[in-house]
């Protein structure tokens, strides 16, 4: 876009800035460690309609509608109405990688402005995301960017680091092994939904990564196996009653790649487990959240999944409107442990409120 | 034998058998006593043309974007994976089976498929034959359990769903495959290219599948059997018709249909997923049933489940393209079975 027709928008400086400090606000929460709550007019009701550009149709698609998503959707239709934007969030109800590119392709027909892309995997994404290039279409990833596809497409990311993740939270489990079994070895299950995905995949590697770290810095011994498991409760439980009865008595910790640690910790409270293992994971699912400040689970990891929404339209934004260009943004790996749960169910809180006034029930957050 | 296939054979499919059985004519008495459930089919695929009108005119109307040639040819490359697998389905439906494993035999065969291609360095030619000829075995596999031991078909495929699906993560270790062919190779040009610089490869190895099973189905012995056998086996065993390798073969070649899919999904993304297919036995049983082929067999078209398999692309893609919320998308689909099932019952009362 030249530099002439991004001037002709009818966009105040104002606006623009209005827009930028968001966006601002949101990186820097992102990236914070430490939770805090975040400015009213991100948090609570959402923005009113600023008419601040022209109508621009923008298209998200993510490779699997769990309820993960919920705050991304609210952060997309956040910054959409303050944009002005028509806006649309898509996806296969189940992970599906070639559910996601048929979703992808149908998305560029719909001959949208920008679309937010989700590229789990290396080489797959990569025709869609050039095949939107192509016809004009910004592109920006969002909450996974599998290796490689920034190579070849050059496509702006928001979202989490799966490594740095992975071994924030494997060397945060050997800690909590410790406080709570005084043991130097055993086995540390790793539960995990979607063996397959890329985010999923990254983080157990980087999270035994993680582990591994601990073990040499103090003198353990903790080794790992992965535990494919499923996101309805009842079943995951059944697979770790099984993997208990198995291995109980070498079992040191659990630590899931995505929200299934939810589950342990519910299974644990159940059979007046809590405090034989250590239990860690990700994501910020109401009860996840209730466990920590139970004790049934050590901690979360968070990775700012409203921002994935309001961040990547924010980049979008910045290049439709004004022509610079999108650059990656890290949405953090939030510890959530003991001593900041309080604040962190009082930001999630917020959350919920926004979402419902946009038509949805949040159950979690990232 | 539910109450409609015992009146059939209590009356004019018996004696229709006996007095041919003596002419030696057995396979034309056999679509003549089928020809009850020849006509519902016939008035069944009637309302799935309508149906799949309405959807398409209702489309065109409600979005430009629908009618663009770009997109038509995006919802038939769309539809192609899901065709192919259900041009299998549609074999076993009309000879009373079903196959549950489709999606993770789907699955399967592409991870072997990506293995044999990324890790043996087998040519990708010979790779898709192997696979194909796997998933034939597969089929044979089940077409055996089921028609020897007497287990019902959803029960023996519900396990290989299972043990299927286990087996690509194992042999994957759960990461995709990527192929890395290289930019000469023709393997990604004849599954995934643009023939005449517009229209995608897939679709033509589609149409070249269903024509060709639309004329077995139809035009042949083999064909006139596979009815026979869902719509009255008991008196298709009278007449000789080995049912239970009619059976078995349909097994057979869903499964090696299952193989061409997986190298046709491999030609377009470039990597093997241990997840691919999951839940897509769903879309496939959606694509038949819609299509006009009803779960009590002995009727139904390839034809008939191309619109189908058509009909479930146009929702998807004019969804998307008339901004729908994706929660939409299974409601409809769901809706369209329920509705397709529906016709099929009230069809079935008129034509008593």
């Amino acid at each position: 876009m030249s530099s002439e027709n991004v001037f002709k928008k009818k966009i105040s400086r104002r606006d623009y800035l209005k827009f930028m400090a968001a966006a601002a606000g949101m990186t820097t929460l992102a990236g914070c460690a430490v939770p805090a709550p975040a400015p009213a007019e991100t948090t609570g009701a959402a923005p009113a309609a600023a008419q601040a550009g022209p109508k621009r149709k923008v298209i998200f698609v993510t490779h699997d509608m769990n309820p993960f998503f919920i705050p991304a959707i609210v952060g997309l239709k956040d910054f959409g109405k303050m944009a002005n934007w028509e806006t649309q969030f898509i996806g296969p109800p189940i992970h599906d990688t070639q559910k996601t590119i048929e979703l992808q392709y149908n998305a560029i027909a719909a001959q949208p402005d920008a679309v937010g892309f989700t590229a789990v995997d290396s080489e797959a994404f990569i025709e869609p995301i050039k095949e939107a290039q192509a016809k004009g279409i910004v592109v920006v990833l969002y909450n996974t960017r599998a290796p490689g596809v920034k190579e070849a497409t050059g496509a702006a990311y928001v979202g989490q680091d799966f490594v740095v993740a992975g071994h924030k939270a494997g060397y945060e489990l050997g800690k909590y092994i410790t406080k709570h079994t005084g043991r130097t070895e055993g086995l540390v299950v790793m539960p995990i939904i979607a063996p397959g995905h890329f985010a999923l995949e990254t983080r157990n590697s980087a999270g035994a990564e993680g582990l591994q770290r601990y073990n040499e810095e103090f003198g353990t011994n903790f080794t790992t196996e992965a535990l494919a498991t499923t996101t309805n409760a009842d079943e995951a439980i059944a697979d770790f009653e099984a993997k208990w009865a198995a291995d109980g008595d070498k079992i040191v910790g659990w630590l899931a790649a995505d929200f299934t640690h939810t589950f342990v910790g519910r299974w644990a409270k159940k059979n007046n487990l809590v405090g034989k293992f250590a239990v860690g994971g990700y994501d910020l699912l109401d009860e996840t959240l209730q466990n920590i400040k139970d004790g049934s689970v050590d901690f979360t990891i968070g990775q700012n999944p409203y921002g994935q929404g309001f961040l990547t339209a924010a980049l979008i934004f910045q290049e439709l409107e004004r022509g610079y260009p999108a650059s990656d943004i890290d949405t953090g790996a939030e510890l959530i442990d003991a001593s900041n749960i309080d604040a962190v169910m009082e930001r999630e809180a917020l959350w919920k409120e926004a979402g419902k006034e946009l038509g949805f029930e949040l159950e979690t957050g990232g | 034998m539910n109450q409609d296939a015992k009146k059939l054979v209590d009356s004019k499919a018996v004696d229709a058998l006996l007095d041919t059985l003596e002419e030696g004519a057995a396979d034309k008495t056999i679509i003549r006593a089928g020809g009850r459930a020849l006509w519902m089919a016939r008035l069944r695929g009637t309302s799935t043309v309508i149906a799949a009108l309405l959807i398409f005119v209702g489309l065109s109307l409600a979005t430009p974007l629908f009618l663009k040639l770009d997109n038509l040819l995006l919802v038939a490359r769309q539809i192609s994976i899901l065709q192919i697998i259900a041009v299998g389905m549609t074999f076993l439906f009309i000879s009373r089976e079903i196959d549950l494993s489709v999606g993770s035999i789907y699955g399967f065969l592409a991870i072997v498929l990506a293995t044999l291609i990324a890790k043996q360095h087998i040519n990708p030619w010979v790779s898709l034959a192997m696979v194909v000829v796997l998933g034939g075995i597969i089929g044979l596999v089940n077409g055996v359990i089921t028609t020897r031991f007497g287990i019902p078909s959803f029960i023996v495929t519900l396990g290989g769903l299972s043990i299927l699906r286990g087996g690509a993560l194992l042999l994957s270790g759960g990461w995709p495959i990527a192929l890395k062919l290289g930019e000469d190779s023709t393997f990604p040009k004849l599954t995934d290219g643009r023939l005449f610089g517009t229209v995608p490869a897939q679709i033509f190895w589609m149409l070249g599948i269903t024509i060709v099973a639309s004329f077995v189905l139809s035009k042949t012995k083999f064909g006139a059997h596979v009815y026979a056998t869902g719509g009255n086996e008991e008196a298709a065993i009278l007449t000789g018709i080995a049912t239970k390798r009619v059976k078995t073969i349909s097994f057979m070649l869903t499964g090696a249909l299952c193989g061409i899919a997986a190298g046709l999904l491999l030609g377009q993304v470039g990597s093997g997923f241990p997840l691919t297919g999951q839940g897509f036995e769903l879309d496939v049983i959606a694509a038949v049933v819609i299509g006009g082929t009803p779960l009590w067999g002995g009727a139904g078209s390839i034809l008939g489940t191309l619109l189908g398999a058509a009909i479930i692309g146009m929702i998807t893609n004019g969804l998307v393209l008339l901004g729908a919320s994706a929660y939409f998308e299974p409601v409809a689909k769901g809706s369209i079975i329920v509705l397709a099932v529906l016709a099929d019952t009230l069809i079935r009362r008129r034509a008593r």
